[in-house]
């Protein structure tokens, strides 16, 4: 759970990042923030994992301040947020392997890390976050030699690595082609539903935040002008966070923003459902891919209703499966001392 | 024809005018007439000193063979000289390569101090260093490893400095916001995009070292340039030419290895 109080940045420039915010992102949520660049999207995300620090207010995760907390404190608390980067920010010049391996660092000491002495586990683990982005044929592969969407695909891994309870997504789609960003966002979307991890992702085309938002925020000068279900997001909603900006960009309310168009060749099947359906406010019980309730895709009334039933008990891996996650899909990936199934 | 492209009929737009290029040659020129009146450059000594230059030229042509045979030591220690220099040199750039980059130094005294250091030892050309060492530590190849380091450290320092303070800060940031800590980020995300570079630039250091060590002879310190020095003081044109042609072909084999490893690295 991350909850924002009174949040209020301003950069050492005058300029405000964020103004007056007050947020609670409930446990398994995937919630897209939408804004103009430089409404304070980038800010919001790096604030929860205090990349930005901000100058009021308090922010906790799961009921701890990650603003009060001392520098290994913080280590420890930003062990369990992932994060991916609008430029996937992966060591090019190493291995995929080595490159998710770098979510395993905070849990060792630095020099065990700096060798690259990795237990065991941790390469089981590595291994399957690259099965779960698709990419586990590439582990020996130096980074540099993938495409855009593939080094995409290794940050996620790199992230899920970390066994997070919290993904932040930045901008994570802004630089790759519309296929491309089809499968990023289904791998996010897939990968939130299967593990539950809360995600948020900035984005600013209002297509694809309708198309894969469960919960959408809007900001507007670091302020929270809209936050409701996707299905409440109307034309004139976005019309209120983009203002006239967008209606001078040739963007006509109620003009279909060009969601049926995508090519089905790189889609996951997993969510087809999904984006199938994409501008239509279609009740949630209906674009659920899999039978019975999980913490992600339960989220009937996601933004009112409570968080999702019985949170696991303290100390449990962040990678437990969601009870009625489909019975062909093993269960792997827990802490990583416990058994790990490979490919 | 439609659409094809039409001269315009109007005047063509000019150029802005190019008389300051013209006047900067025309000053560069001058000042260079004036250097050479200034030192008294005078190329009819190169016809009065052809005397030993055609001496010179013609022990070119038919070399001493047998005496090439008996500098080939000189010259392992000359390689010798060069890869203990060049390598103690690389070591000791290590810790001053990261005080002296900015983006992993914030300190800004830490940082001026390594920067001065190097500029400084740049400043000082290897013979000399060399001229110095051996003052120091007497005649021989002891002071020549000397200058070569000094020299070499100064050198990959400075490159290698600018090559960390290029390195992407995306990497470093993921880590960060993954929870690593100072130590993690700096060998995780900013040694392997630096080492590279590293190992580059300190060939680069041995290829001029190789040539460099090969003079520092003439002050004593050591190497093939001993020899050298002394066959032309006795005036033995063929030992020399044979020297020079030994050197030559050493310095040429020696950058041709070192460019193709290079290459590799890159």
């Amino acid at each position: 759970m991350i909850e924002f109080q009174n949040v209020r940045k301003v950069y050492p420039n005058g300029t405000v990042g964020l103004d007056g915010v007050n947020l609670t992102i409930g446990r398994g949520e995937f919630v897209v923030i939408v804004g103009l660049s430089g409404a304070g999207k980038s800010t919001l995300l790096r604030s929860i994992n205090r990349l930005v620090d901000i100058t009021e207010g308090d922010i906790l995760i799961d009921g701890r301040s990650i603003v009060q907390a001392g520098p290994k404190e913080l280590r420890r608390m930003r062990r369990d947020i992932g994060m991916v980067f609008q430029s996937f920010n992966l060591v090019r010049r190493m291995s995929v392997l080595r490159n998710v391996l770098a979510g395993r660092v905070a849990y060792h000491p630095a020099w065990r890390s700096i060798l690259g002495l990795f237990p065991e586990a941790d390469l089981r683990l590595a291994f399957d976050a690259l099965r779960r982005v698709g990419l586990e044929d590439k582990a020996f592969v130096r980074a540099d030699q993938l495409s855009g969407g593939q080094q995409q695909r290794v940050s996620i891994a790199r992230a899920l690595a970390q066994q997070p309870k919290i993904l932040l997504a930045d901008e994570p789609v802004a630089s790759l082609d519309p296929v491309t960003t089809d499968v990023i966002m289904n791998d996010l979307k897939r990968i939130n539903r299967e593990l539950g991890i809360t995600t948020v992702v900035n984005l600013h085309v209002v297509d694809l935040a309708r198309r894969f938002a469960d919960r959408i925020i809007g900001l507007k000068a670091g302020r929270i002008v809209f936050d409701g279900p996707v299905e409440a997001a109307t034309d004139d909603v976005f019309a209120e966070i983009y203002g006239r900006e967008l209606a001078s960009a040739g963007w006509t309310p109620g003009g279909g923003t060009k969601a049926e168009g995508t090519p089905a060749a790189d889609r996951r099947p997993e969510f087809g459902a999904a984006t199938e359906a994409p501008a239509k406010a279609v009740p949630a019980t209906d674009r659920k891919p899999d039978p019975g309730p999980g913490p992600g895709a339960s989220a009937g009334g996601r933004l009112a209703a409570a968080p999702p039933p019985a949170p696991p008990a303290p100390g449990m891996s962040a990678f437990r499966l969601p009870d009625g996650v489909p019975a062909g899909d093993p269960p792997v990936m827990e802490r990583s001392g416990e058994r790990s199934v490979l490919p | 024809m439609k659409g094809t492209l039409k001269p315009p009929e109007a005047a063509l737009p000019r150029p802005p005018r190019a008389y300051k290029r013209w006047a900067s040659a025309l000053l560069f020129a001058a000042a260079l007439v004036a250097s050479g009146w200034h030192l008294g450059l005078d190329f009819g000594r190169l016809v009065s000193g052809s005397g030993p230059m055609l001496r010179l030229f013609r022990a070119f042509l038919s070399p001493n063979w047998p005496y090439m045979l008996k500098v080939l030591p000189a010259v392992f220690e000359t390689i010798r000289m060069a890869v203990l220099g060049t390598t103690l040199g690389a070591l000791m750039s290590v810790p001053v390569i990261f005080a002296a980059a900015r983006n992993v130094t914030p300190n800004r005294f830490v940082y001026g101090l390594a920067r001065g250091v190097m500029n400084v030892l740049r400043t000082i050309p290897e013979l000399l260093f060399a001229a110095l060492f051996v003052a120091l530590v007497g005649l021989g190849p002891t002071a020549g490893i000397l200058a070569i380091t000094v020299f070499s450290f100064g050198i990959i320092a400075k490159l290698t400095s600018e090559a960390v303070e290029a390195i992407d800060p995306g990497p470093l940031e993921a880590l960060w916001a993954g929870g690593a800590s100072r130590p993690v980020l700096f060998g995780y995300a900013v040694v392997p995009q630096v080492l590279p570079a590293f190992i580059s630039y300190t060939l680069y250091t041995f290829e001029i070292n190789v040539r460099a060590a090969t003079v520092l002879g003439l002050v004593g310190a050591g190497g093939i340039g001993v020899m050298l020095n002394t066959a032309m003081k006795l005036l033995q044109y063929d030992k020399a030419a044979s020297i020079i042609l030994l050197i030559f072909a050493v310095v040429l084999l020696i950058e041709a290895l070192s460019q193709s490893l290079r290459r590799r690295i890159a």
